[in-house]
């Protein structure tokens, strides 16, 4: 191994020897970043009323017979972990921002949000907040 | 997190709701691009250009892995762990790209002055891949981070990608119109080969990664069609393998064929549904193996056994050059031998010269006789190696010529006058006729002097006793015709078949002359053909004689 090292013609492989000990560096970085610390934003449908005539709008089969209605949830991992686990089917906690949420947003739909994979309802059956993102922001990710 | 809407995978790869596109797509380009990317390095590591290639390979082979993994895991920790590495490869890709085009082109490493310019490309990417600034989040119900990408970040790095294919064209143009024809084709392959790739990779990917961060495409399935691009770079560089041994490696078109073929049907196997349609897919992989092993083993025989006839037909040229060689030296030496021997034998004859004279005292009379011999031997002896010099120099076309304006009638006189003499002591009766005519030609009055002696030696010594000799010189219609008849023993047809070719003495004559060197009409005949239009021929008849026919053109010119 060693006798190997010597080998290594260290002056004309400079850059190739750098950008390897960066990659190296790169993946422990983001090992560390996404599998220890979790520190990254989650976003999912959160649960919306679609009397408010300002959810979302998905399709759940291919005739659309069954309409999804949904709010776009954004929540900080380590917080949504801490509150539902690893899934969060069944954890009504993941539909509300909680005051000590680090950062959280839920968006409803109107034109700025909506988008031709997201539409937005097409009834409305009731009032909508004025604020269409509700938020806390505690943390700067 | 999980992405709740999707079921968990098998084996960390294998999910069932993925598209089956997503496998046929990648396994075979992974497998592809590591059995070509190993092999290269396996046979050339030594090779700057190898290792290039196989890093290429490996960094595709690593991309597709990592795309797997993304489109089937549905946990976001290990799916954005891996979706941090998109960037990264994608941004080497580009960068080897542009390195391996220059190493085969130019035949060596690059300037330090490049690798900074190319690291100084890359450390952004390598800085940035595993922060916010590349990927911000995950979205747990589509299961993918398209949303959270940053864009100008993905811009950056897929601008990469174009410069680089940029790049290569421009360098390969370049190059091109400096190249010799062969290794133009090659840069062609080349060319082709890997701007296809670029082009459909890199474009196939970002904009499958674009659309879908935008919210036009519902997924990515587009991304998979820039697979096919490195199934596209793969032909080419196997076709530069096995038309030009690329990379130093040795492989032929059946190999290559069959390979492709068993990953093809192979791959096959992910899309097929179960049932029967698998079951085809797999005899036919099977007969394809099985019968493709055995084309490459004929296929491989067949080669090696050419190869083994060329190796042999190159080493007898070797052996051929090296005897030619051996016998120039030997002739060169004979040569030295001839000249050396020469000057002892002339040295010989003037001491038995100056002893007959009397001026080193009165020699007995008893050894008079001694003294003429020894002269004559001598004389002999030095014409003898004379003849043999004359004759190997004229062969090879060594002997000068001092052509100038000359009248050959004086030549012939003069031979007639001393060479009867010589035959009628022998026994001989001599008849000559010289015509009236012009006998003016250009020639080299000395060795025409010798040439016509030999023929008129070669009468005398070849003829029978009491036989005769007719000389004939005349001038018709601007050509100079010589003959010499004799009574001799002629040539038999053999004899004929070696008859201007040095030391090629007829079987006949030895008979007659022991002291023949075989070298007197090997120097006739090329002194005759030296001179414009010069022809020599003979008629000749066994046991009743031989007629020599020399024929030279009139010259108008003044002497």
């Amino acid at each position: 191994m060693m006798k190997i090292i010597r080998n290594i013609n260290l002056s004309g492989n400079v850059f190739s020897l750098v950008i390897i000990s960066m990659i190296f560096i790169f993946t422990g970085f983001s090992y560390y970043r996404f599998m220890v610390s979790r520190h990254y934003f989650v976003g999912y449908h959160g649960r919306c009323d679609s009397s408010t005539g300002k959810c979302f709008m998905s399709c759940e089969d291919d005739a659309c017979n069954k309409v999804d209605y949904y709010s776009e949830m954004q929540k900080y991992e380590p917080d949504l972990y801490r509150e539902c686990g690893e899934n969060i089917t069944n954890c009504e906690l993941a539909n509300e921002c909680l005051s000590n949420d680090q950062d959280c947003s839920i968006t409803y739909c109107d034109e700025k949000t909506s988008t031709i994979d997201n539409p937005c309802q097409t009834s409305n059956a009731g009032a909508q907040p004025n604020n269409q993102v509700q938020s806390t922001n505690n943390t700067k990710i | 997190m999980i992405c709740y809407l999707f079921p968990e995978t098998s084996y960390f790869f294998f999910s069932d709701s993925v598209p089956k596109l997503l496998y046929y797509a990648h396994i075979p380009t992974i497998v592809i691009s590591l059995l070509l990317g190993f092999y290269v390095y396996w046979k050339g590591r030594d090779q700057l250009l190898n290792r290039i290639f196989f890093a290429i390979l490996l960094m595709v082979s690593m991309w597709a892995t990592v795309n797997i993994i993304t489109w089937t895991n549905i946990h976001s920790d290990i799916v954005l762990f891996f979706w941090s590495f998109f960037s990264l490869i994608l941004g080497l890709i580009a960068i080897l790209c542009i390195y391996f085009v220059y190493v085969f082109l130019e035949k060596k490493d690059i300037t330090p002055k490049l690798k900074f310019i190319f690291f100084t490309l890359l450390a952004p990417v390598i800085l940035l891949a595993p922060t916010s600034f590349n990927i911000k989040g995950f979205n747990i119900t589509d299961c993918d981070a398209f949303k959270f990408e940053w864009l100008p970040f993905k811009l950056y790095y897929s601008f990469l990608g174009v410069v680089a294919m940029i790049w290569i064209l421009i360098l390969l143009i370049r190059k091109y119109r400096v190249s010799m024809p062969d290794f133009r084709k090659q840069i062609i392959l080349m060319g082709v080969g890997i701007e296809s790739f670029m082009f459909i990779f890199f474009i196939m990917i970002f904009l499958a990664s674009y659309f879908t961060q935008i919210g036009v495409l519902q997924d990515s399935s587009l991304e998979m069609y820039g697979m096919f691009g490195m199934v596209i770079f793969t032909f080419f560089m196997t076709v530069l393998i096995v038309r030009f041994q690329t990379f130093h490696v040795r492989l032929f078109g059946a190999q290559a064929l069959v390979i492709g073929l068993v990953i093809l049907i192979g791959s096959k196997l992910f899309t097929a549904e179960v049932g029967a349609s698998r079951t085809i897919t797999f005899v036919t992989l099977g007969f394809v193996s099985f019968f493709g092993y055995f084309l490459i083993k004929s296929v491989k025989k067949e080669i090696e056994t050419r190869e083994r006839i060329q190796r042999l037909a190159d080493e007898l040229e070797i052996a051929s050059h090296t005897l030619h060689e051996a016998n120039e030296g030997q002739k060169n030496l004979i040569h030295i031998m001839n000249h050396q021997i020469k000057g002892y034998l002339a040295v010989g004859r003037n001491i038995f010269a100056e002893l007959a004279t009397g001026d080193y005292g009165q020699v007995a009379e008893e050894a008079k006789p001694l003294l003429t011999k020894g002269f004559d031997e001598m004389t002999d002896g030095v014409e003898y190696v004379q003849s043999v010099l004359r004759g190997e120099s004229a062969k090879s076309g060594t002997l000068p010529f001092d052509m100038k304006p000359m009248n050959l009638k004086p030549v012939i006189e003069g031979l007639i006058s001393k060479q009867k003499d010589v035959a009628e002591k022998k026994g001989l009766s001599f008849e000559s006729t010289v015509a009236d005519g012009k006998y003016t030609i250009i020639g080299d009055a000395l060795q025409l002097d010798e040439a016509f002696k030999n023929l008129f030696t070669n009468a005398i010594k070849y003829n029978t006793p009491n036989g005769s000799i007719k000389v004939t010189l005349s001038e018709t219609d601007g050509k100079i015709l010589f003959t010499i008849k004799d009574t001799g023993i002629g040539i038999s047809e053999e004899d004929q078949k070696n008859l201007f070719k040095p030391g090629g003495m007829g079987k006949n004559s030895i008979k007659y002359n022991t002291d023949a060197a075989g070298y007197g009409l090997a120097f006739v005949k090329p002194v005759i053909e030296a001179h414009k239009d010069g022809k020599i021929w003979y008629e000749t008849e066994v046991g009743k004689g031989t007629t020599f026919f020399v024929e030279l053109p009139v010259e108008p010119v003044h002497v």
